[in-house]
This record gives structure tokens, sequence and C-alpha cells, in this order.
């Protein structure tokens, strides 16, 4: 029983930091992936109105026009991205966007159903058509309203969901109001100059490359590395903590045992050494199930939320070392102090 | 004395104990448990050490098996100086020479009885498993049919001879019984104490042993009386 919590104890710190370095990598590259399917070279925004976990709509559609007019742009869309609650632990978000525009300038296509052709109706991509929502099923977006699904479009880029522009702009009610626009430039390697022109012809604006935006989200979030390391190093003092705790119950438990080793010879290395690997051991078996609840847990938490897990070979082989070097130091007091008991004390035990 | 197959051999002294003395620290009291005593065991006999309870005869043995260090005196066995060594040397002396049985048995309960002979030749070291060594004696003692069984699996009587055959199995100088039959019932001591004396009549195997048992000592060659902290 005592081994097993001890088990269990080491599996805990290794299946945390799986799980949330898994979940950190994860939905980063998940946010790169559908970020790598915007065609779009610029984004033309108010400043401060757009962010990794918030967006206002407060830029004028009027500036759409203006912009397919500059030299350099062939084409210019309008996007309002909506961030709502979702479930009872996220935060999802939508896109209101005029499709036809939309899908040409990034090579979007509908693989499934059809546009939306009223105002209820909305278009999601094929993960989120994976988590049980078929064409003609319905989806509360935002609020309690439901929303029909039309089609399902492929690749994904940006928000999952999809609705037209005019409706999210009579939801939020903010008429002929976007959040940014997508600019599409006629030759790639001009982009930078377009950007220039674009900011001297309607100068207080904000004007991003998109590839200088859609970075990882490790590099979105100040400090999410640091972060990441601090939980990492926590994880490590948690095993090693159970494990020492573990062990010095083994070693008071086991306090008779040891002062028969003692009178039978055993030397302070032997006693150390079998204490250490019955450690390394309860460390290996932690370790094993850690990376299983780690498993286990991101597919669950997947299934439940959408949330997004990578485990990687070397986040995976720091957890490992986590497990192993935390149990073995851990036990190392422990060891050394049954080590150093007073055999005649210790036979005397009951 | 017999050796293995009956024949006589020169005694030579296995044990030798110079002025023991020994006081613990009780608080801030000193509380003296053995004052002056002198002991010299040959090779191959058999010795008991009776006395009342509080009389010094754990402290004795505890001190012969180097568990314990003297206050004052010297403790010499198979021509190593206990008394002088340091903790380590003591220990390496006490697995190499010595072989301990408890009133209590203390064999590991996890383990066979096989297991725990197996332990006792690991803690021995110099790549010691001699599974042939380990049936002759668990044969000796009646054990073969219990190799595989745990101590719970067991009389008293067989645990006490698991532990004996524990004791023996890296061939000690000396073994040292504290109250062999101490938890035993009448027939279990005699069939133990008849695996003593076997012990020593095939491998002239030295045994100093604690008793309070009149049987027991009478098995012996010679009696140590304790009184005291003093051999009377």
């Amino acid at each position: 029983m005592r081994s097993a919590i001890s088990v269990l104890g080491v599996a805990l710190g290794v299946a945390l930091v799986m799980l949330f370095t898994g979940l950190a990598h994860g939905m980063s590259d998940d946010l790169q992936k559908r970020s790598s399917n915007v065609s779009a070279e610029i984004i033309f925004t108010r400043p401060g109105s757009l962010s990794l976990m918030a967006a206002s709509v407060n830029l004028s559609t009027k500036y759409v026009p203006l912009l397919q007019q500059l030299d350099g742009v062939e084409s210019a869309t309008p996007v309002i991205r909506h961030f709502y609650a979702a479930g009872a632990f996220g935060v999802d978000q939508v896109e209101g966007v005029e499709w036809d525009g939309f899908s040409k300038m990034n090579n979007l296509r509908i693989v499934q159903g059809r546009a939306p052709a009223s105002p209820d109706e909305i278009l999601i991509d094929e993960t989120k058509a994976a988590r049980n929502h078929p064409v003609g099923s319905t989806l509360k977006v935002f609020g309690e309203k439901l929303y029909r699904v039309a089609g399902i479009y492929a690749p994904e880029s940006g928000a999952r969901v999809k609705m037209p522009l005019r409706t999210l702009q009579d939801e939020l009610e903010a008429p002929d109001k976007c959040t940014f626009i997508y600019v599409k430039v006629k030759n790639p390697a001009d982009q930078v100059a377009v950007a220039k022109r674009i900011d001297e012809t309607f100068p207080g604006n904000k004007i991003q490359l998109t590839r200088d935006v859609f970075v990882t989200i490790e590099n979105s979030i100040p400090g999410l590395t640091v972060f990441l390391r601090v939980l990492v190093v926590l994880a490590a003092i948690v095993s090693a903590l159970v494990i020492m705790l573990a062990m010095h119950t083994t070693i008071t438990e086991r306090t008779r045992e040891i002062g028969i080793l003692k009178a039978m010879g055993a030397s302070r290395t032997y006693i150390i050494g079998e204490i250490e690997r019955e450690a390394l051991l309860i460390s290996l078996l932690g370790m094993l199930v850690g990376f299983a609840l780690a498993g286990i847990g991101g597919f669950g938490i997947h299934k439940m939320t959408g949330l997004i897990f990578e485990f990687s070979p070397k986040w995976a082989l720091t957890a490992a070392a986590i497990g192993l070097l935390g149990g073995a130091l851990g036990a190392l007091y422990p060891a050394a102090r049954a080590a150093n008991l007073d055999p005649v004390n210790a036979l005397a035990y009951e | 004395m017999l050796h293995a197959g009956g024949v006589r051999t020169t005694m030579a002294t296995i044990l030798k104990a110079d002025n023991l003395e020994k006081v613990y620290r009780v608080g801030k009291v000193d509380v003296p448990a053995l004052r002056g005593v002198s002991l010299a065991v040959q090779e191959g006999e058999i010795i008991a050490i009776m006395g009342p309870s509080g009389c010094g005869k754990s402290t004795m043995l505890h001190l012969l098996g180097g568990l314990l260090t003297p206050t004052k005196g010297r403790i010499v066995i198979g021509g190593e100086d206990l008394t002088a060594a340091s903790d380590s040397k003591r220990t390496d002396i006490r697995r190499r020479k010595i072989g301990f049985v408890f009133q209590r048995f203390n064999l590991f309960p996890t383990l066979t009885a096989e297991g725990n002979l197996r332990l006792a030749e690991r803690i021995h070291g110099n790549g010691a498993d001699d599974p042939g060594r380990r049936r002759e004696i668990l044969g000796m003692l009646r054990l073969e049919d219990k190799m595989h069984h745990k101590p719970l699996e067991l009389s008293g009587g067989e645990q006490q001879r698991v532990a004996l055959a524990r004791a023996v199995v890296n061939r000690p100088a000396i073994v040292l019984a504290d109250e062999p039959t101490g938890n035993l019932d009448s027939e279990n001591s005699e069939i133990v104490l008849n695996m003593f004396r076997e012990l020593n009549d095939r491998f002239n195997q030295t045994i100093v042993m604690i008793t309070h048992n009149p049987e027991a000592a009478a098995a012996c060659q010679r009696i140590i009386q304790m009184r005291d902290g003093h051999i009377v």
C-alpha cells in the first residue's frame, strides 16, 4: 500500500510535467497550424484592438474598399474576432467573415454542406466537426442562441467557427465595424512596402505583417517559458518529497529489519544501496504510471474541452529524469539515516 | 573436541575478551552493565551464559558481536582486535566471522527460508551464491521441504532453525545466540538444541549462547554464570 502511494506520488509529478508542457506545446502548435493557413500578408487594425485572448470590434469596414484601391493590394476582407466563454473551463472564439472574399483570399473550401444562407447558420472546420458536430447539428456559439451548422470547411484557419460578418455585427450591435482587415498583396515580396504605404495613407491605425503576428504561444505570453520551468521544478520537488516521505516511513517501519541487516554485517553502503534500489524501482514504476496518466489525462481533457496536447520526447525525457532523480535524491537522506542506525537500538525497536 | 567426521582436533582460542567494562549513560546517570569481564572461548566450544535479568548477559553478547563498543577492555576474535577497529571495520569483522541467532528469530518475512539464507550470502559478498551449501545446511536442519516457505508459513521451531541456518551459512568463526529457545515450547527447544549440537559436531562450530533454560545450558560444554556485571 505504502509503495503504491509512493508510485502514485512520483506518477503525479511526471504526469503534471507532461500535461502542462504538452498542453502549452499542443495549443501553440495548433495556433501556428491554423495561422499558417492565412494567406493575407497584412493585418490592418486599430491599436490595441487585437491580442491573443481578446479583441475589440472598433474598426470601420469603410477601410475595405479604400485599401483595395491602394497600389500593390490585391484584395482586402474584414473579420470580426469574438471571444466567448465556452463550457465550464475555457474560452472559445468565433470569426465573422464575408465568406466569399475570405475563402477566396485564404484558399478555403467547403468540404461538406454549403455556405451560410441565413443569419442563424455557421461554418465550422473539420476538427470542430469531429467533436460530434455534423452538418445540420446546432451549436451554442455565445449565449444560449443556437446556430445550425450549414457546412464544414478546410483547411482549418483562425477560429474554428465562422459566421456571416453581418450576423456577428448584429449580435454585437456593431454595424459597419470589424476587428481587423486582412490585406493580400499582389506580390508577397512587396509586403513591407505595401504595409508602409497603408500606414502613410491611413495614419493612426495599426499595420502588422501576419508573419510577425503568428508566433508561438510561448513567445506570445511573456514569462510562459519561465512559468513552465518553475512548474517542472515544482513537480520535481513534489516527487522528491513524496519519495522522501515514503522512504522515511519505510525506514521507520523497517527499523528492526535494518538492525538485523546490521547484525548480519551489512555495510552502510549495502544498506544505502538497498534503499536506493527500492526508491529507483518505485520511481521507475511511478514514471511509467505517470506517462500512462498523462496520456489518459490528455486524451480525456481533449475529449471534454477540445484542448490539444502534444507530448514531446524532450519533455518526456525531462519528466523521466525528474521522476528518477527525484526518487533517488529523495531517498538519499532516509537511506543515510538508516545506515547510521544503532544496531542494538534498531533490534530492540517494536 | 569432535571435528566433522569425528576427528579430534587441538583447540585454539577463537575469541578472547579482557577486562571488559561497559557503562551506559542514562540521562545524567552512568549505569555500569559490565564491570571487568574476561573470557576466552576455544574453537569448537559450546558455551552457555546464564544469569538473572539485568546481569549484563545481552550487553556481553552485543560486545562480543561488535554491535556495541566497550567502555574499557579488549576483544580479539580470530586474531582481529574488535575494540581497536573502526565502525566499518567492525562491521566487516562481524560479516566475516560472526553469526547471530536471536530469541525472536528475526527472519525477513517477505523472503523464503532459502531467500533468507541467500540474503546472508549476498551480504557476506565475494560473489557467494552456493545453492549446494544452502541445501546442505537446510537439509541438516531438516528443512529441505520448507526451503520455499516464508517465515509465516513455518512453526516457531522451524523459523528458529532457518535463523540458525542463516547464521552458519557463511561459515562464521563463532555463532552468538541470544536466548535461542526463549520463544519455543519444550519440544521445539529440544529440536533446536539438537541442531546446535549437530552443527558443533559436524562443523566444529563455536557457539556462545545466552539462556535461561537449564536444559539448554546442560547441552553446553561450559556454563558461565553472570551476576551484576561480573562473571561469578
